[in-house]
């Protein structure tokens, strides 16, 4: 079989053959590991946690002490102070530190979904309707620039 | 079947790629948290802004770029000695700021170190190949490649530039992206009025207004970026020093830790003096220069004359930059490899420690202060300190 003839059978092919099985094993093989160390790469892990309000940055505390926060608007203004049992607050979302982690235990926003973010040791909370984002702090100093 | 297959495998892999790879060459970042006239941007107009500032670095980048092919600088290099060549607005602009700086800096910054460049093996032909150990070129090489580098071989009449010499070649590496930034400042500041905002064109860095919404009551603050992170403990080694109560400023940074290589014990780097033809050597790791917005084209001068430092011997280097300070306010935080620091102007830098302190009292003790304020009058004559030769083996050959 010349070469003409060669590439002429290798167009009529309609199947893989064992040389095409060998490639595209690879070549998923190398997509599957970039995809699954993307996203099974650990990111740092912080040493306290800041709470943000229409992207400012107006609480931060430690996540090494357990407690419990209140996040709430009070006339257009974010505030954040310790959370007491017993009172009652409007446009709230309760911050609850435990073990190095942070969860949203309690809200009155619309949609709930900060709740639902579970407890984070890095990553963010977001809540929209509140307009409100709690973030585990990177390990480094930061500054705007 | 086989196609579809290696279609559908092709995809995947562009996907992943773009995951992590930037879109276009000039590395452009701007805060999501910015205002205009008391007023927060939302996040719609931020990204046509983004979008529109692409397009704008991509026109200055294809004028200015030695590499392309075409551009206003690869044919200023390919002309032959007495040939016009008619740039753009932005070249002519860039070069007619160089002619300012060639004479105010008596030569120190000068953007006609193209050949000089390219014989140490730091033109952008060697990416990749930069950090690789190699001799020193010959001393006839070098004055060969030093007579054909003087800005003096240029003249540029408006948008009108003629060389004098043949092979006199430009590169506008040290003015390009500070200019940039100017640029940038300008578009927003024509569609923003009153605006508020950071910015940043590589290690050029733009702080826009007063900051807003200023928790910490720090002003803006900015990271001196640490060039011996390497051999630097604690967290945030990245941090050599911080400024803050910054506003309405032009921060930018020239630093030996790009493009560099070790030979014999001594580090090359990427900052050509034009005077001796050879990578800087005054003993000087790092500048910083801080300019005033409401000076003209803070941005680029900031670049430049961070570079300029590097190429006068280090007492000569204050003492410009002292002048600076006096008649246009401009400041400078100059590192040298005994691991001190000398701050000229009256900005506010703090060590890691302080800044630690005032941000995050819980890393006071983790963080490292890793250069000193120098204690008395500077000298020429710089005596590399232990955790510099230490950073030096770390690039030394076996």
């Amino acid at each position: 079989m010349n070469r003409k003839e060669k590439i002429e059978c290798i167009r009529r092919q309609k199947y893989f053959v064992w040389g095409d099985v060998v490639v595209f094993t690879a070549a998923f093989a190398l997509v599957l590991l970039f995809f699954l160390l993307s996203f099974l790469t650990p990111a740092a892990q912080g040493n306290t946690f800041s709470v943000l309000y229409r992207g400012e940055e107006i609480f931060r505390a430690s996540l090494s002490e357990d407690a419990e926060y209140v996040f709430y608007i009070e006339d257009g203004v974010g505030k954040v102070s310790a959370y007491g049992d017993g009172e009652s607050y409007t446009d709230y979302n309760v911050i609850r530190v435990s073990a190095g982690k942070v969860s949203v235990t309690r809200s009155d926003c619309t949609d709930g979904t900060c709740r639902h973010f579970g407890q984070i040791a890095k990553g963010d909370i977001l809540c929209l309707p509140h307009d409100l984002r709690i973030r585990i702090d990177g390990d480094g100093l930061e500054t705007d620039v | 079947m086989k196609r579809a297959v290696a279609l559908l495998l092709f995809c995947a892999l562009c996907l992943l790629c773009g995951c992590s790879a930037p879109s276009y060459f000039v590395e452009f970042s701007l805060s999501q948290n910015v205002y205009s006239q008391g007023e927060k941007l939302s996040k719609s107009e931020i990204a046509r802004l983004q979008e529109d500032i692409s397009a704008l670095l991509h026109e200055i980048e294809s004028q200015v770029s030695t590499e392309t092919v075409g551009s206003d600088i690869d044919r200023i290099n390919a002309a032959k000695a007495g040939e016009k060549v008619y740039v753009g607005e932005h070249t002519a602009a860039m070069l007619e700021i160089c002619g300012q700086l060639y004479k105010q800096t008596g030569g120190a910054f000068s953007p006609a170190l193209y050949n000089l460049s390219r014989l140490w093996g730091f033109t952008p032909e060697f990416e990749g190949m930069y950090t690789v150990p190699r001799a020193e070129p010959s001393s006839q090489e070098i004055a060969e490649a030093l007579s054909v580098s003087s800005f003096d071989d240029v003249r540029v009449e408006g948008n009108v530039v003629v060389k004098e010499k043949d092979d006199v070649r430009l590169d506008l590496g040290g003015i390009a992206k500070g200019y940039m930034s100017d640029c940038v400042r300008a578009l927003i500041a024509e569609r923003y009025p009153d605006f508020s905002g950071t910015f940043s064109v590589m290690s050029n860095s733009v702080l826009m207004g007063q900051k807003q919404e200023d928790a910490v009551g720090l002003g803006y603050t900015a990271t001196l970026e640490n060039p011996r992170a390497d051999v630097t403990g604690g967290v945030s080694a990245n941090g050599a020093l911080y400024f803050t109560g910054l506003s309405d400023v032009a921060v930018s940074t020239s630093a030996d830790n790009y493009r560099f290589y070790v030979y014999d014990g001594t580090l090359y780097k990427h900052i050509i003096d034009p005077f001796t033809g050879k990578p800087s050597q005054n003993g000087v790791i790092s500048i910083t220069v801080l300019v005033p917005l409401s000076q003209e084209n803070a941005g680029a001068l900031a670049d430049a004359y961070s570079t300029a430092g590097f190429c006068m011997p280090l007492t000569q280097a204050l003492e410009f930059y002292r002048s600076l300070w006096e008649e246009q306010g401009i400041g400078a935080v100059v590192i040298t490899s005994d691991f001190c620091y000398d701050v000229v102007g009256g900005y506010t830098v703090l060590q890691p420690k302080e800044y630690a302190a005032l941000t995050r009292p819980e890393l006071e003790d983790s963080v490292e202060n890793v250069f000193s304020l120098r204690e008395g009058e500077a000298q020429d004559e710089v005596v590399p300190c232990q955790k510099e030769r230490e950073y030096i083996s770390l690039f030394s050959q076996e």
